[in-house]
């Protein structure tokens, strides 16, 4: 695949994986560009240990939930180190979220209701309409602990909606 | 798995739709300062295998074991009558294996 082909490639694939990595992020739109870009970049740098095992789309996924967690843990230990209490970190994480878009409050309160696994795992299954064996592959679970996932991540939502309703 | 259609209709109803313009452009654009890797070759495991490969070999032969096979194969080949003993069968299937077993090493050696 040549760089022309790629850019084809990021044009077709760069709604779902901006979207996904958006409502993961809770709506942070910086934070989801900035990933998915550099998962593009990963994606096109290590072409050659894609082994065509699964789809490419599936393949991309996955760098990007790996990208996703990673900058996750580097802000967690970046939180460790600092002497900032945490109630003020939170603070701060929300003013950077402020500034992202807030037309999708609904769907971003709904999916912090949900573990972070679930909230993967969720919005593959129902939002990007991921199989169980393409979502397996990209989280690195089993088949039955994505089941588990969903089911747990769909009643936890179920419940939420309910709520939400009865007010 | 069936999805739940509750969920699955709040889920779609808030599925955004969203403009790739500027991002297409601006991933594009930096595509033109990368290229994408060449696979290394696994130089570094490749000598340990064939060492292992050799000395497996060097024992198989020097304690007699190629000879077994060779000549119980030979049992075999020269008179069909003798495939009754299992014995000759095993031999068979040993020689099979090892011709199949030296195949796929070259081929995985070749990549």
């Amino acid at each position: 695949m040549n760089r022309i082909e790629f850019g084809d490639f990021v044009k077709q694939q760069q709604e779902p994986l901006r979207r996904f990595l958006l409502n993961l992020s809770g709506g942070n739109a910086n934070l989801s560009d900035d990933i998915a870009q550099d998962t593009f970049i990963k994606a096109y740098t290590s072409l050659s240990s894609f082994m065509g095992r699964s789809k490419m789309s599936t393949w991309l996924f996955k760098i990007a939930y790996n990208c996703f967690y990673d900058a996750v843990r580097k802000t967690a230990l970046e939180r460790q180190r600092s002497d900032i209490p945490v109630e003020e970190l939170k603070v701060i994480r929300d003013e950077s979220a402020q500034e992202s878009r807030f037309n999708n409050q609904e769907l971003y309160r709904a999916l912090s209701q949900l573990k972070q696994e679930e909230k993967a795992i969720i919005l593959l299954f129902y939002m990007e309409d991921k199989s169980i064996k393409e979502i397996s592959t990209i989280t690195g679970m089993n088949p039955s602990t994505v089941r588990s996932h969903i089911s747990r991540g769909k009643s936890h939502l179920k419940q939420y909606l309910l709520t939400n309703e009865e007010r | 798995m069936r999805k739940d259609k509750q969920v699955d209709q709040f889920l779609k109803a808030h599925k955004q739709q969203i403009d790739g313009e500027e991002f297409n452009r601006k991933t594009i654009e930096r595509l033109n300062y990368y290229h994408p890797i060449e696979a290394k070759k696994k130089r570094g495991t490749k000598w340990i295998v064939n060492l292992f490969a050799f000395i497996c070999i060097a024992i198989f032969v020097l304690s007699g074991g190629a000879k077994t096979i060779f000549d119980a194969a030979m049992v075999v080949f020269s008179d069909p009558r003798t495939i009754h003993s299992i014995a000759n069968y095993a031999s068979i299937f040993a020689m099979l294996a090892l011709i199949t077993g030296g195949i796929i090493y070259i081929e995985e050696m070749a990549k």
